[in-house]
């Protein structure tokens, strides 16, 4: 059974922990705890996964802690298996030592006066809060061109408008095709001059950076039908200025501050959209591990073509190499797009079928591919576009195109998805 | 003969099968030189329906349509957006552009319409457009 919260701590703090986890329990929740197994240097992927195993990491920052290593490996998983961290401040010195950390240590619940019924109970409730209803999922196959941002723009618009999900897009790619698929250029600039953008929550430090306070307001609505408001269909924009994360030596970025900036913004879009979106740039780099640590669930679109399938063969490495533990199939869907596709091929139905049949028989991608394919669109191309747009939704093949069977297999395949994801 | 009275084709085919072939060939021409016979149309069944078209628009009605069509969107946002510029109250819906018209024509001229939807245009132009640009 997932249990709700996993106690990270060293044994000389195991006193702590028992009256931590008595607390958890009085309040209704379950707890995990370290095994003589998981401390062992040498199991570090059996650690991640008892980590990932629990839907929440309570972190004991004490002297003990800080001088030894076992409790940072499972801060460390928990934060690359998108597992909410609740700190719990022991001892003075802990914070200096734990710093290395990307954790927020400002929101740290303070125990160095004792383990009151009061700050017992914020711990409790922080857990309780950490279980937020909303599934992340991020779009990813690291081979470009298979139809990430125009599939997860259309895919979740179904989920919207057929399923009445609310929904946040994050665009986590230098690129921002995302932004530029749903809001005109000056739109986009001024979203940018008001530091509403993706770059703002990464950025830790400067006139750039986003008050945290402020995160649940940087979603730009993308639904402006009437009756329509923030916290329905929303779009966190992106911004060119991310590429600063993608290179090796980061002179005025800093990645700490970044990756606990972005596990903060997915933690508050959690508790208030049913589904975040996040569509990530197609390789593998620092922005990939933010967006794969902070997912519950990862949707790979697949071409009908050889070189999607070497995207996904390498996807599963990069994940489970961000995760440090072995994956399972049912973290993933795969999703075949742009079927029947005759201006690729002159054979579409052997290169769909082909294809189809190459991920089935594959030992990890097989149970993972959906039986409900997308055809290909005109509207589904992110083809040059003369109009105006006024309500951003309406760029979407949902709102545009009238073939029934494309509509159809869009809310069809998005809700496969979500039942995947475990959305209720 | 009556149309109450006509036999069905049915039962047509029921008498021909009984006839030999001549009185049948007898028959059929006695058919074709009496085309105005209620019996011919009964054979022939229902005419087809002729498709509604919808009416042209004319005037005001086309000269907004042709404004608004770069919007992208449904009809009936393009509706709220002109009833919106020209200060309709929320509690005024329309579905078409050619409702919201009537309904704006009750308090405004269509010189008035015409002047606050090239100013919307102008507006939705300068912010909504979707080309992208190379810098």
């Amino acid at each position: 059974m997932t249990a709700s919260a996993y106690l990270a701590f060293e044994p000389e703090d195991q006193a702590l922990a028992d009256t931590i986890g008595a607390a958890l329990v009085a309040d209704g929740l379950s707890y995990a705890v370290p095994t003589a197994d998981t401390r062992r240097l040498e199991q570090s992927s059996i650690l991640a996964a008892a980590v990932a195993d629990s839907r929440s990491l309570v972190a004991i920052l004490s002297d003990a802690s800080g001088r030894a290593q076992t409790a940072k490996r499972e801060t460390l998983a928990a934060l690359n298996n998108g597992r909410p961290v609740v700190p719990v401040l022991a001892s003075d010195g802990a914070s200096q030592s734990w710093g290395g950390l990307p954790l927020d240590l400002d929101a740290a619940i303070d125990l160095r006066a004792g383990p009151s019924p009061e700050r017992l109970a914020a711990v409790a409730a922080a857990v309780r809060a950490a279980h937020a209803p909303g599934r992340v999922v991020a779009m990813l196959n690291i081979k470009g061109g298979v139809g990430k941002t125009v599939l997860s723009a259309n895919l979740f618009s179904a989920a919207h408008l057929f399923d009445h999900r609310s929904v946040a897009f994050i665009d986590l790619d230098p690129q921002h095709n995302l932004s530029q698929y749903f809001l005109p250029a000056e739109e986009r600039n001024e979203l940018r001059a008001e530091n509403r953008t993706i770059y703002g929550v990464m950025m830790a430090k400067g006139p750039n950076a986003a008050a945290r306070s402020e995160f649940l307001n940087l979603a730009a609505p993308i639904n402006r039908s009437r009756g329509m408001g923030r916290g329905q269909f929303d779009l966190l924009v992106g911004d060119e200025r991310l590429f600063e994360f993608t290179l090796d030596e980061p002179a005025t970025v800093d990645k700490h501050a970044a990756f606990a900036r972005f596990q903060a913004l997915i933690a508050a879009l959690r508790a208030r959209y049913s589904v975040v979106v996040i569509d990530v740039n197609p390789c593998a780099t620092f922005l990939t591990r933010c967006a794969i640590a902070a997912a519950d669930h990862i949707v790979a679109p697949v071409r009908p073509e050889k070189y999607s399938l070497t995207g996904l063969t390498m996807l599963e490495q990069v994940v489970r190499a961000v995760r440090g533990r072995p994956v399972k199939p049912s973290e993933f869907t795969v999703v075949l797009n742009g079927v029947n596709d005759r201006t690729r091929s002159p054979l579409p139905g052997d290169v769909d079928a082909f294809t189809r049949a190459e991920i089935a028989a594959a030992p990890f991608f097989g149970s993972t591919l959906i039986e409900t394919a997308i055809p290909y669109s005109g509207a589904l191309r992110a083809a040059p576009m003369d109009r105006f747009v006024v309500n951003p939704i309406n760029v979407t093949a949902l709102m545009r195109e009238r073939q029934r069977d494309v509509k159809d297999s869009l809310a069809r395949a998005a809700a496969e998805i979500l039942k995947r994801a475990g959305a209720a | 003969m009556s149309k109450a009275s006509a036999p069905g084709p049915r039962a047509l085919r029921k008498a021909a099968a009984a006839l030999t072939e001549a009185e049948l060939k007898a028959l059929l021409t006695y058919v074709r030189t009496r085309t105005n016979d209620k019996l011919l149309a009964i054979a022939a069944g229902k005419p087809k329906a002729k498709p509604k078209t919808k009416p042209v628009p004319q005037g005001l009605t086309a000269e907004i349509l042709a404004l608004m069509q770069p919007i992208l969107g449904p009809a009936q946002e393009k509706a709220e957006l002109l009833l919106d510029a020209c200060g309709a109250p929320p509690e005024v819906k329309a579905k078409t552009l050619g409702e919201a018209l009537r309904k704006l024509r009750r308090t405004k001229s269509d010189d008035q319409i015409r002047a606050t939807a090239q100013e919307l245009m102008a507006r939705i132009a300068k912010r909504h457009g979707m080309r992208e640009t190379v810098t």
